[in-house]
């Protein structure tokens, strides 16, 4: 599916645009940068406050519409940027890494997102909810750096594995 | 010891062989310094944000600060080093290439920013940190968010245009 999207993307003006200008690879590529800042930060002070059991909700409500915002950026960035990579964008291996390291990120912020609503505290629950509630966030954090570093080794992909393309 | 002499000696030290000789180095170097300078102006944008009115207005500008500046500060030590060791590979390089120039350049610049918005509107902060802050600190707020826009996007350019012949 990556793949058709790739193709579709490439064929519109933007993807020409994109593939064949500096400069226009180069803002959107510092605006992903951009957005992936705000969306390391706002993931990097939720995590510290769910591991420190500090009143963690109000961090959470400040911060997470900027992690999506961010995040919603990041995506739209990304995938233009993924006209201009050719074959080797989907098909390098890093990139892989990078998506399932995504998806986890994602999918924990989105558990924090799910549990804060239902407990504003986020101190309810049992022993092993509990337990679940204090790592997710740094779980999250640590995910969303792995997407950082997939992101720029994605450039040297080489090195980690073997060119088959 | 002129410039020249200075980058070319940093150049023949061990630590700038194994940058550039050593396949995983420079790739995780620069990993490590692209996440901790996203983690330097992510922090910076939210005390940013908040000095213009456009986040979290009714939160003390001291909250926002105190949660965010051990970020900065310790991204920012990370970023330095790790930066610092990939200039080494090719220091004269780095040192004559224009948009490294530029990206230093900009860091100075909101690095005197904030000293200017320290020695005077963050003086009064207990009087408008619960409020709108006064024009001085929007103002330092809104050179700040521009000018570390300015750093993300002449680094990424460096990696783009350095080129590996000698200063």
């Amino acid at each position: 599916m990556l793949h058709a999207v790739q193709t579709w993307l490439g064929a519109t003006a933007l993807g020409t645009v994109v593939s064949g200008t500096v400069w226009a690879k180069a803002l959107l590529e510092s605006t992903h940068i951009l957005a992936d800042a705000l969306i390391l930060f706002c993931g990097g002070t939720i995590a510290a406050r769910m591991l420190a059991r500090d009143p963690a909700l109000e961090a959470v409500r400040r911060y997470l519409p900027w992690l999506w915002s961010g995040l919603v950026v990041a995506v739209l960035t990304g995938v233009i940027l993924l006209t201009g990579a050719g074959r080797r964008g989907l098909d390098n291996p890093m990139f892989l890494i990078k998506l399932a390291a995504l998806a986890g990120a994602v999918l924990s912020t989105a558990a924090i997102q799910f549990w804060s609503s239902r407990d504003p505290a986020l101190r309810g629950g049992g022993r092993w909810r509990g337990i679940a509630v204090a790592l997710v966030g740094p779980l999250g954090f640590l995910l969303w750096l792995a997407t950082v570093f997939a992101g720029r080794l994605l450039a040297y992909s080489s090195t980690f594995f073997a060119p088959q393309y | 010891m002129g410039l020249r002499e200075l980058f070319k000696t940093v150049e023949q030290t061990s630590l700038a062989g194994w940058v550039r000789q050593d396949n995983f180095a420079f790739p995780m170097l620069e990993a490590v310094h692209v996440a901790s300078v996203m983690l330097v102006v992510g922090s910076i944008f939210m005390m940013d944000l908040r000095l213009l009115g456009w986040s979290s207005p009714r939160l003390p500008v001291t909250q926002i600060s105190r949660e965010a500046l051990p970020w900065t500060w310790a991204a920012f030590v990370v970023a330095v080093v790790s930066g610092s060791m990939l200039m080494t590979g090719q220091a004269g390089a780095y040192a004559a290439n224009a948009q490294f120039q530029m990206k230093m350049a900009l860091l100075a610049a909101a690095g005197l920013n904030m000293l200017v918005f320290h020695g005077f509107a963050w003086r009064q902060v207990a009087r408008w940190d619960l409020g709108s802050p006064p024009p001085a600190a929007r103002l330092a707020g809104a050179a700040s968010l521009a000018l570390w826009i300015g750093v993300v996007v002449a680094g990424r350019w460096v990696g783009w245009t350095v080129s590996a012949s000698p200063f």
